[in-house]
């Protein structure tokens, strides 16, 4: 036990870019962040935001097993420490994790075709792998980053069908994060829940690992940019509650943008702002302006405004 | 499933009355929360005779051990107290979520896991995370309250990574499939009723 906790103490948490991944023993209640925190986002959304997931993680597998050979893991540093028995299947987990990705990346795609959707497009990735002892460790990071984003997309999932689909997937990528947590001397199964994470901070914890991303051009060819549409433009309204729309809103990458909205004039409270569509309630009659910024998942900004017109009754 | 199975799945008690009523319409959350408690009953208790049985050394003394490197092998008996108490933090959450819904947990039954020796109690222990997997994925998709499902994802996900470690230790992939199988209820409920001797009436 003793080794154990040095250990942990030695490696409890790990950062990965803008999010910081705590592994400590999180309390164990049956009360999960609220998922309704995203209302708004349709199960097409979410399904090209695992698939965004699973091109990087694919990726990251097919480009980072091309630079080793089995002898690679039969003479690797975690040797001793794992053992003859670990180490003599290494490769091959390493090898199926790849094709379990590259599983996931085709069945998603033709998923999301089913659904009418359009699958985007895997990106151009730098993941600076220099030896198989900073690949297991990117691995690990990556596959726990799936976890977190499968673990929190379910909640929100309409379908009943689609719901199952993700759980098949998330296990799997809990049983490749407790494996490359063992190749590196980390605790498998840090904690007796796994964390969620929003889309949000999922997207913001994959763009370092993202440099370019091209359109899907959903088959016109065009460049499709990151912007924002703050709408309903040009409204009146006598109702004192009252919806926002930015989901004419873009992304370059066809990947799900995260939204936030702020009232830049005049007195009005805002309910659901890191959504789509927030609700809005006035006070006094007159002119409201509202601003969305909407990001991409390579972290591309836009901004826009809007300008309501409350007559109050 | 042949009489006595039957009778067993039977002697299940409210586990076994849902999977019944669920023949005829979709189980609610509240059965589905008891359907996993009954799970993780079982587990729980399955990790609580075996470590108390068998001590670090009894693991440090089986042949898997001696392929291990030295870090991984001191690592066993921790891990497996690791998940032992996972499994008891699952069991309490679960019921406590039941409480605060007003619904009555299912209490444990008497346990046959029917192991001798560290490497079936390995290989025992693999076939329950396993099937735990298998279970929760058949389930998480029926669950209708949002926060219920996240929370079962959350339990779902480590049991996955515990089923990662076992097949591990019992030398074969961590990872078997790209996808892990759903299993139904009626099928989990077949497959520990030759782990449960006798339960309590629902």
């Amino acid at each position: 036990m003793e080794n154990t906790t040095s250990r942990s103490s030695r490696r409890n948490f790990f950062s990965t870019g803008a999010l910081t991944i705590g592994l400590g023993a999180a309390a164990v209640t049956i009360s999960p962040r609220p998922a309704a925190a995203q209302t708004g986002v349709t199960d097409l959304q979410i399904l090209n935001f695992a698939l965004t997931l699973e091109h990087l993680e694919a990726a990251f597998y097919n480009q980072g097993l091309m630079r080793f050979v089995a002898a690679d893991f039969s003479a690797g540093a975690f040797v001793p420490l794992v053992g003859t028995l670990v180490a003599a299947k290494a490769f091959d987990n390493l090898k199926a994790f790849r094709d379990h990705e590259n599983a996931h990346v085709d069945r998603l795609r033709t998923v999301i075709r089913s659904l009418g959707g359009t699958p985007v497009e895997a990106c151009q990735y730098n993941f600076g792998i220099t030896s198989l002892t900073n690949f297991i460790s990117t691995g690990a990071i990556l596959e726990e980053v799936g976890v977190m984003a499968y673990a929190g997309a379910l909640g929100m999932i309409q379908s009943a069908d689609l719901r199952t689909a993700g759980a098949t997937i998330a296990t799997v990528e809990a049983r490749h994060a407790a494996y490359l947590n063992l190749l590196q001397q980390d605790i498998p199964f840090p904690s007796a829940t796994d964390s969620t994470r929003t889309m949000a901070e999922i997207l913001a914890a994959a763009a370092p690992f993202i440099t370019t991303c091209t359109s899907t051009g959903g088959g016109g060819g065009g460049t499709t940019t990151t912007k924002a549409v703050a709408g309903p433009k040009n409204a009146t309204t006598v109702q004192k509650f009252f919806s926002l729309d930015g989901t004419a809103s873009t992304s370059s990458n066809g990947a799900p943008l995260t939204y936030n909205w702020i009232v830049l004039s005049g007195a009005a409270g805002m309910t659901q702002s890191m959504t789509a569509t927030p609700s809005v309630q006035f006070a006094a009659s007159g002119p409201y302006t509202f601003e969305l910024t909407v990001t991409d998942s390579t972290g591309v900004k836009a901004t826009d405004t809007v300008t309501i017109n409350y007559f109050g009754r | 499933m042949n009489a006595e199975n039957t009778t067993l799945a039977i002697a299940g008690g409210l586990l076994a009355a849902a999977v019944l009523r669920a023949q005829t319409r979709p189980p609610t959350d509240l059965e589905i929360l008891n359907y996993a408690l009954t799970l993780e009953h079982l587990e729980a208790a399955f990790y609580n005779q075996g470590l108390r049985q068998f001590s670090s050394t009894d693991f440090a003394q089986s042949p898997v051990f001696l392929q291990l490197g030295e870090v991984a092998a001191l690592d066993v008996y921790a891990y497996l107290s690791l998940i032992r108490a996972h499994e008891n933090a699952h069991v309490r959450s679960l019921t406590d979520a039941l409480r605060g819904f007003g619904a009555k947990p299912v209490v444990p039954c008497i346990y046959n896991f029917a192991y001798s020796g560290v490497t079936e109690f390995l290989t025992v222990a693999q076939t329950l995370e396993n099937t735990g997997v298998s279970a929760y994925n058949g389930v998480i998709g029926q669950i209708n309250s949002p926060s219920i499902r996240t929370a079962a994802a959350t339990i779902a996900t480590v049991e996955g990574r515990h089923a990662s470690y076992l097949n591990v230790l019992n030398n074969q992939l961590a990872a078997p499939s790209a996808f892990d199988a759903p299993k139904s209820m009626t099928e989990i409920v077949a497959a520990i009723a030759p782990f449960q001797r006798s339960c309590p009436a629902a």
